[in-house]
């Protein structure tokens, strides 16, 4: 296999990365939650697009429409619930973020038990879209190719919210001061709980896409969660340009670290990469401030 | 317009606002000079809503501020300019002064409000397009003023305006409020630890000591006054 294959196959699943680290973000950066149950809500959506699918024979991407609508109301009312207490007592901000992390942690082992009891921890797998398709001259899965354009038409669309609409910007305004956004009348609590209610959507849309070319089990979630804290420091928190820069590299050099070396190590291979680009840019590949 | 009576505030036992009593009317200018430690700013947080005092009325045409949220505090048609200018250091120029108009009240006001702050200030008309964090202390200034006008306020607030500023910048910035308490357009209250050149801007101005006010007057008999001179203009 060509290098030029390997690295196209890395910047398929650094695409996939790239949105699981962006609805992190969203969470980690507007709504100051790191969310450790993050990757459990992926697993979640992936169980749900694979029951879809072999129960009703329902494509996994119009799937979509259902799970991730579901994943936005359950993560507002999850925000809502359990993080209002919390962000309401919190006095600071690192407060907040210790506390979240203690909610969430336990939120992460009752939703994988859950998913453990219903659907026993077995690798589960479907065959959607398998065939390999000639693209350049290269020979991927088509499946993996359908996943990374719905990734990268989901990664401009919320880009473009963000960067263009009233919402999106004080979205951003939020993660960067949001004392200042109070001065200017956004309502925190309420832009807060839709973020975090975002960034659960976008996590079932990428769980979802995973569950098409990958087998998984209820354990996956750690390994998401960890990844997307990874790619987010890395490019920045409330950075989203960041987190789709630093989600290819990822997937890039996983590729080629499980092509070249051992697909085993791709896990090491992300903490070094996390590594290097802390030592060498501490505020994240375009941190400034 | 503005009518605070009997506002106390303590951060723990140190009791920072005392017993204070001010009043704003529509149009007109006023300054609180105090020394460090005063409780100036304080009392700016009270006003918009960044501290919940522990006692005390703050009444805004007719509408009891105190125990609302910040965030309709700037519905109500205050804006301020916080001692830390809580701006958004990442954006553009211009995306701060959008956020400004981000309230219902000030949505439609926005284009207008844009020209306006441009006109008031022209060297952030040059500035633009650059992310807020690299322009100078003074342009940093002119945006948090920008971003407040753009709340379209009926009383601005502003805590020390001029605090650590070259002087030809804030000579500048002084010129462009000056324009806006002659308009008359709106109400003013400000902080300023330069109080000649605050008492040059404003109608009338309250003596703030220790988290007590112990005098007030118009600005003229005030910049006369030996004791005031003594005390606050550091003669
Ligand atoms: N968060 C706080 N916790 C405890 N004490 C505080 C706090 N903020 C202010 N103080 C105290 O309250 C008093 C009034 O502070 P304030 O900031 O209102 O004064 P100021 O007049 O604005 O002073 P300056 O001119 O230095 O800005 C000071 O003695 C200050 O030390
Ligand atoms: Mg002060």
């Amino acid at each position: 296999m060509p290098v030029i294959e390997v690295i196209f196959g890395g910047v398929i699943l650094g695409g996939l990365y790239a949105l699981v680290a962006m609805g992190f973000n969203l969470q980690y950066g507007v709504a100051r939650i790191v969310n450790l149950a993050y990757g459990e809500f992926l697993m979640t959506a992936a169980f749900a697009a694979f029951w879809m699918f072999t129960l009703f024979g329902v494509n996994p991407i119009l799937g979509m429409f259902l799970s991730v609508p579901a994943a936005f109301g359950a993560n507002w009312l999850i925000y809502r619930v359990l993080m209002t207490p919390l962000a309401r007592r919190a006095r600071t901000r690192d407060q907040l973020e210790g506390e979240t992390i203690l909610a969430t942690f336990g939120l992460l082992f009752v939703l994988r038990g859950a998913a453990t009891i219903a659907f026993t921890a077995n690798d589960r797998y479907y065959d959607y879209l398998g065939e390999p398709l000639r693209l350049l001259g290269f020979t991927f899965a088509a499946n993996r190719v359908l996943a990374f354009a719905t990734a990268g038409v989901i990664a401009t669309a919320v880009w473009v919210v963000l960067q263009f609409t009233r919402f999106g910007v004080a979205l951003r305004a939020l993660a960067i001061d949001p004392v200042g956004a109070q001065l200017v009348g956004v309502d925190v609590r309420r832009l807060s709980a839709l973020a975090f209610a975002c960034g659960g959507a976008l996590a079932a849309a990428a769980g979802t896409l995973v569950s098409t070319f990958l087998s998984f089990n209820p354990a996956i979630g750690i390994e998401f969660t960890m990844k997307a804290l990874v790619v987010v420091i890395m490019g920045g928190i409330g950075n989203m340009l960041g987190s789709l820069a630093a989600g290819l590299m990822l997937g890039v050099a996983e590729a080629l670290c499980s092509y070249y070396v051992d697909s085993g190590l791709t896990l090491a291979v992300a903490y070094a990469l996390f590594l290097i680009v802390l030592v060498v840019r501490p505020r994240g590949l375009f941190g400034t401030a | 317009m503005l009518e605070i009576d009997g506002l106390n505030h303590s951060y723990g036992r140190h009791r920072a606002l005392n017993d204070v009593a001010i009043r704003v009317r529509s149009g007109e200018a006023v300054a609180i000079l105090g020394a460090n430690g005063a409780g100036k700013t304080t009392l700016l947080n009270a006003i918009v809503g960044l501290i919940r005092p522990s006692a005390g009325s703050i009444r805004f045409r007719g509408v009891e501020l105190v125990g609302l949220p910040a965030r309709r505090i700037v519905g109500e048609g205050i804006a301020a300019v916080t001692e830390n200018r809580h701006l958004f250091g990442s954006m553009s120029v211009t995306e701060n002064l959008s956020l400004g108009a981000y309230s219902r009240r000030a949505r439609d006001a926005a284009p207008d409000g844009m020209a306006r702050v441009f006109e008031l200030f022209p060297r952030l008309a040059e500035r633009r397009g650059q992310a807020v964090r690299v322009l100078s202390g003074g342009e940093q200034q002119m945006v948090a003023v920008g971003r407040a006008l753009m709340t379209r306020p009926l009383l601005l607030l502003l805590d020390e305006p001029s605090l650590g500023l070259a002087p030809l910048i804030a000579g500048e910035l002084f010129a462009a409020l000056t324009r806006i308490v002659d308009e008359g357009a709106m109400s003013i209250l400000m902080v300023e630890q330069n109080a000649r050149r605050a008492l040059k801007m404003v109608n009338r101005a309250y003596l703030l000591s220790l988290g007590r006010i112990v005098g007030e007057g118009a600005a003229k008999a005030l910049a006369e006054d030996r004791a005031v001179a003594e005390s606050y203009l550091g003669l």
